[in-house]
């Protein structure tokens, strides 16, 4: 048994090259931005950058979760912290058809790296049951057991939804994007249509 | 490089504001450490023995089977993943289940994303689906820490 302040020493008790990937670390997390610090009741934050992701195709699977398949088929990266594009075709979201969004794909940065991204979420339409999620109903069985793959979430201002996620990111460790892979974002999603898509704005957690 | 894209998606009117509320603060007593080398770092087992929590609910941390199963990584960051149970203080006691996934730097950053599972039925419904921003604050003496949680709105 170790004593708890040999965990939170961290890397101090594994030597020099700890103590490097520590500073590393450190380093990371002060890139600098221009994009100012926000305060609500004591929570520091800041926008980090936006995303859209653009849908197309939807498969739902009839399972008890009614699990959605719905790939990201390009997109584009736009902020203080990040430029770049979602690679076409990297990934989806693979959520339950009753609302948890559990999406994973791919961005790629403007200098060249990728970057994977697990965004987790929830929409819920505003003043529904929270219970109840957001219900995209599928339509009725055919004879043949095939029902219609028809659905999608309508524009915020069709149905207003309250969209948050929290995504997680892994990022090449010796590039300038490595302070994601330590740092807290909370999202914001935006339903938009014509062409069918979502607008992201991901705030880091400070 | 080519990007799908919509020009006015780049408005100003399109970057999103979050709300924050104050929701609940708890803290959590752990039992001593024990850690181990995994294939993927230092997996950190943290028991819970009990604790509080206070602000829009309040009851207690049940100390029998929650936990904190982190990874320490190779850059020192440790991933925090944590499993608590609490149960209000009221009459019945109603149970919530409470989870926590996020990073802890040695910087002293500390900071977690979290839902929270309570009963449909229950007087806590209203947590249901929702996302919690957690700050951590540890004792001096390292044997608790204090996660002050903020409801995204």
């Amino acid at each position: 048994m170790m004593d708890r302040r040999d965990v939170l020493r961290g890397g101090a008790v594994a030597g020099a090259t700890a103590l490097a990937a520590r500073a590393a670390t450190a380093a990371a997390q002060d890139t600098p931005t221009d994009a100012p610090i926000k305060d609500i009741n004591g929570l520091r934050h800041r926008w980090a950058f936006s995303v859209s992701v653009f849908f197309k195709e939807r498969i739902t699977i009839e399972s008890p979760y009614r699990r959605a398949f719905v790939p990201a088929i390009g997109g584009d990266i736009w902020g203080p912290r990040l430029s770049g594009r979602v690679v076409p075709y990297g990934g989806a979201d693979f959520g339950g058809g009753g609302g948890p969004l559990d999406a994973h794909y791919m961005f790629q940065a403007d200098d060249g790296h990728y970057i994977y991204i697990n965004n987790r979420g929830y929409m819920r339409r505003i003043g529904a049951d929270p219970a109840d999620g957001v219900r995209r109903d599928v339509g009725p069985v055919n004879p043949d057991g095939s029902f219609s793959q028809e659905f999608r979430s309508g524009s915020n201002d069709e149905t207003p939804l309250r969209m948050r996620t929290s995504p997680f990111f892994d990022a090449p460790v010796n590039s300038p994007h490595a302070w994601m892979n330590s740092t807290l974002f909370i999202g914001h999603g935006l339903r938009m249509v014509d062409p069918d898509r979502t607008i992201f704005t991901y705030y880091e957690v400070l | 490089m080519d990007r799908m894209q919509v020009l006015a998606d780049k408005g100003e009117e399109y970057i999103a504001e979050l709300g924050f509320e104050p929701a609940f603060t708890v803290t959590i007593e752990y039992a001593p450490t024990e850690m181990f080398h995994s294939p993927r770092g230092d997996r950190i087992f943290r028991r819970i023995d009990g604790g509080s929590i206070s602000g829009r609910i309040t009851g207690t941390v049940y100390p029998d089977g929650g936990g904190e199963y982190s990874q320490r990584r190779e850059d020192a960051v440790i991933d925090i993943d944590a499993h608590v149970l609490l149960r209000d203080d009221s009459e019945q006691g109603e149970w919530l289940y409470l989870r926590n996934i996020g990073y802890r730097r040695p910087d002293g950053y500390y900071r977690v994303t979290s839902w929270v599972d309570a009963d449909v039925r229950g007087q806590h419904d209203w947590v249901l689906g929702l996302f919690f921003i957690g700050v951590g604050v540890p004792a001096e003496d390292g044997r608790s820490m204090t996660i002050s949680y903020y409801e995204v709105t």
